[in-house]
């Protein structure tokens, strides 16, 4: 079975994981960073978010078929290489368990609010679970079908987000003494744009020429794009002095759409909502894939669907060990800074070894 | 055997499960309630009743025709509740174990505040309004002159529900710009922002019909005043959406003739300025107006409708400043959001003063210029030429 991926499903595999949980949120963090000027914020994380994803990418082009597990051995050696993919799977583990609980969560409190959590975590795990067991090829074509039908969807409610809004709520667009200010705040922004570290785990072959740095770019510019999209309808229907108050923000400005002619489609947020669904499986069964494939490098002599069977099982154990929404919130918060070395600092250690090496 | 078996037949027990799976999909989520089974409010009043909270509202009744063959067909529609507590969640309780099915906030149309718990304060029902999940959050919400309670237990026995009557009335106003549609939505937006008050659609009963009677001006949430809905149109050229104004202006030649004019704000552009420490808010109004008629038909010449444009200018400026004159004097209250735009020019000045204060001692230019876009096609100046 080929196991090569496209440059369009790689494409689509960035934007799988990047948007994710966060969005709902990303409104707030934006506003909280620049107040009405949280677009610059965004667009600056965006750049640095290019050329973060370049590096990784880079890495894999330059060591075609091999993923960072391989090309780290051959770097690092191995037991620096086995440091480097336990973080991953630990990463990776953590992070795909932990949003699927607080997915659930959200979904609990505000649409299915009589359905037990677990439930709702069993059946996120379930699509995962089918996915990650048939490797990466079904990975990327169901990543690939749930993208479209995501970016279409949310741009299409913002833009009606939009038409509902008032443009004077999105004033002062830039305020030139607070600059600085934006300049700093955009690394706190940076968290939103984590994600690509997934391109480890995801190895490039003779097909994928260098093309895919002008997707890589592509889908970075068009996700900041969507993230302005998103923060701004946001500011625009609900002003930022009250963006900055609720967590699930996107949610609460999507309620406040109403669409008097279509009486069916008055309320939005039942569309919205399972278009993120699609969007946490993507995150869901990218980051799940990422850590099955790192836990099967480690222990390559045990079979890959006993890997996958235990990691999705010993999920399902960890997501239940959080007993509040606050505990989860904190894991993420803290795992967002292991995020920082899994997407930039492990990749940059290895890309300036690589360059080193290349002049000795 | 068995694997034998499967093997052969994967297809065919694909096609089972697929079945059977599509059957639990079919009869949707295992809990369902059907419609039947809930009570579904469409509409919620709230009062104070000396130190008690009163809900009140309507619940959708049985829908469909009810009765046997051969005789009167008896439709229910709605019914109407009260309850009583010392908070929201007491009343609530009330309500709950006087209901006899589930309650479901999602088809509430409206929500009514009598006068009096109204000027209490709506800012914590409006925040419960926010954090139930069932209300939808673009819900009109109005006073009333009249009690919540007297205006639901009127309609027993009618078939259109009050909460479609003022819904209704106040889409039509607004869609005819003769009203403002405001969600709690938009209000719970305008007070985050703590520096500008809003205002609310104030109805009541005239001749046992639910009649538009005017804004209620809200400042820090609490009713201070009702504008009359004669005294409303500088309001409406501020902030209606979809101004069309009827306006009446005399002949020149001072006898009992009218022109009756139509106006829409084709333009409006308000921008801000900070002089000598104090605000400036500069507002252009471009107004098209159209003749519908005259009372006695009489020629028209660019004279005269250069006239009626000057007048309609100065009527149109002089409506528009004695609301702002009043918001500031008497409310002391931005209820314009005039707060935006100098937050949106100024920001850094913004952040230094006090709106509230700032604001009373606001410049405010106006400047309206009409122009009569047509004579409805009507020749008020021919001329017999045989």
């Amino acid at each position: 079975m080929n196991e090569s991926l496209s440059n369009k499903q790689i494409m689509f595999i960035i934007y799988g994981t990047i948007v994710g949980y966060g969005i709902v949120e990303l409104p707030r963090k934006a506003v909280e960073a620049a107040g009405t000027s949280g677009w610059i914020c965004i667009l600056i994380a965006g750049i640095i978010s290019t050329f973060v994803t370049h590096m990784i990418l880079y890495l894999s082009y330059v060591y075609k078929d091999k993923t960072l597990f391989e090309y780290s051995n051959i770097l690092v050696g191995k037991y620096i290489t086995y440091v480097f993919a336990s973080i991953y799977v630990i990463y990776f583990f953590i992070m795909f368990t932990m949003i699927t609980r607080i997915s659930s969560e959200l979904i609990k409190l505000t649409v299915l609010l009589e359905t037990p959590q677990m439930v709702l975590c069993i059946f996120f795990y379930l699509v995962a679970y089918y996915a990650v067991i048939k490797k990466i090829r079904v990975v990327g074509q169901l990543n690939e079908i749930y993208s479209i039908i995501t970016i279409c969807f949310i741009v299409g409610i913002q833009i009606t987000m939009f038409s509902q809004g008032k443009s004077i709520n999105l004033k002062p667009y830039v305020v030139t003494s607070d600059m600085i200010v934006y300049f700093i705040n955009s690394f706190k922004m940076i968290f939103s744009f984590l994600g690509m570290e997934i391109l480890v785990a995801i190895p490039l072959t003779k097909e994928n020429d260098k093309k895919i740095f002008k997707y890589s770019s592509f889908i970075i510019i068009l996700l900041t794009l969507v993230y302005i999209i998103l923060t701004e309808s946001c500011i625009a229907l609900m002003g930022a002095d009250e963006v900055i108050h609720y967590k699930d923000v996107l949610f609460v400005a999507i309620r406040r759409v109403d669409i008097q002619p279509l009486q069916f489609l008055r309320r939005m947020d039942s569309i919205f909502i399972s278009a993120w669904i699609m969007v946490i499986i993507c995150s869901v069964m990218l980051f799940s894939y990422g850590a099955v494939l790192f836990t099967s490098k480690i222990f390559n002599k045990v079979n890959y669907n006993i890997i996958v069977s235990a990691i999705f099982l010993l999920s399902l154990v960890f997501s239940q060990i959080p007993r509040t929404v606050a505990q989860i919130e904190n894991i993420i918060d803290i795992l967002s800074y292991l995020g920082v070395v899994t997407g930039l600092i492990i990749p940059l250690i290895l890309f300036i070894i690589m360059k080193v090496k290349k002049y000795v | 055997m068995f694997r034998v078996f499967v093997c052969k037949n994967i297809s065919k027990i694909y096609k089972l499960l697929l079945i059977f799976i599509l059957c639990f999909q079919l009869c949707g989520c295992w809990d369902y309630r059907d419609i039947d089974k809930r009570s579904i409010l469409i509409s919620v009043g709230v009062d104070r009743i000396e130190n008690l909270i009163q809900f009140s509202g309507e619940i959708a009744g049985e829908t469909g025709a009810e009765g046997k063959k051969n005789k009167e067909v008896k439709r229910v529609s709605v019914y109407p509740f009260v309850s009583y507590g010392e908070n929201f969640e007491i009343a609530r309780l009330d309500l709950i174990n006087k209901v006899p099915k589930p309650e479901f906030l999602g088809a509430v149309k409206v929500v009514v505040f009598s006068k009096k718990y109204a000027e209490e304060g709506i800012e914590s029902y409006l925040n419960r309004i926010n954090g139930e999940y069932d209300y939808r959050k673009t819900l009109l919400a109005v006073i009333s002159k009249d009690s919540p309670k007297k205006l639901f237990y009127i309609n027993t026995n009618k078939e259109q529900s009050m909460a479609s009557l003022i819904e209704n009335n106040i889409n039509y106003q607004t869609s005819h710009g003769k009203a403002l549609y405001t969600t709690v939505g938009e209000m719970l937006s305008d007070i985050s922002m703590k520096d500008i008050g809003y205002l609310m659609p104030y109805i009541g009963l005239e001749n046992d019909s639910i009649t538009y009677l005017g804004l209620g001006v809200m400042k820090d949430s609490k009713l201070i005043d009702i504008i009359h809905v004669k005294d409303t149109d500088g309001i409406l050229y501020l902030l209606s959406k979809n101004v069309k104004i009827t306006e009446e202006i005399p002949s020149i030649y001072k006898d009992e003739n009218l022109y009756s004019l139509r106006t829409t704000v084709k333009k409006r552009k308000i921008t801000t300025n900070y002089v000598n420490g104090k605000p400036v808010i500069n507002i252009d109004l471009v107004i098209y107006a159209r003749l519908r008629y005259q009372y006695y038909i009489k020629p028209i010449d660019d004279k005269e409708i250069k006239r009626m444009e000057d007048e309609l200018s100065g009527r149109i400026k002089k409506y528009v400043e004695d609301i702002i004159y009043v918001s500031q004097k008497k409310y002391k209250c931005d209820i314009f959001e005039f707060a935006k735009y100098f937050k949106g020019e100024y920001p850094e000045i913004y952040r230094k003063i006090d709106w509230k204060e700032e604001y009373t001692k606001a410049i405010i230019n106006v400047n309206v210029k009409t122009t009569i876009t047509n004579l409805n096609l009507y020749d008020h100046n021919t001329k017999v030429k045989y």
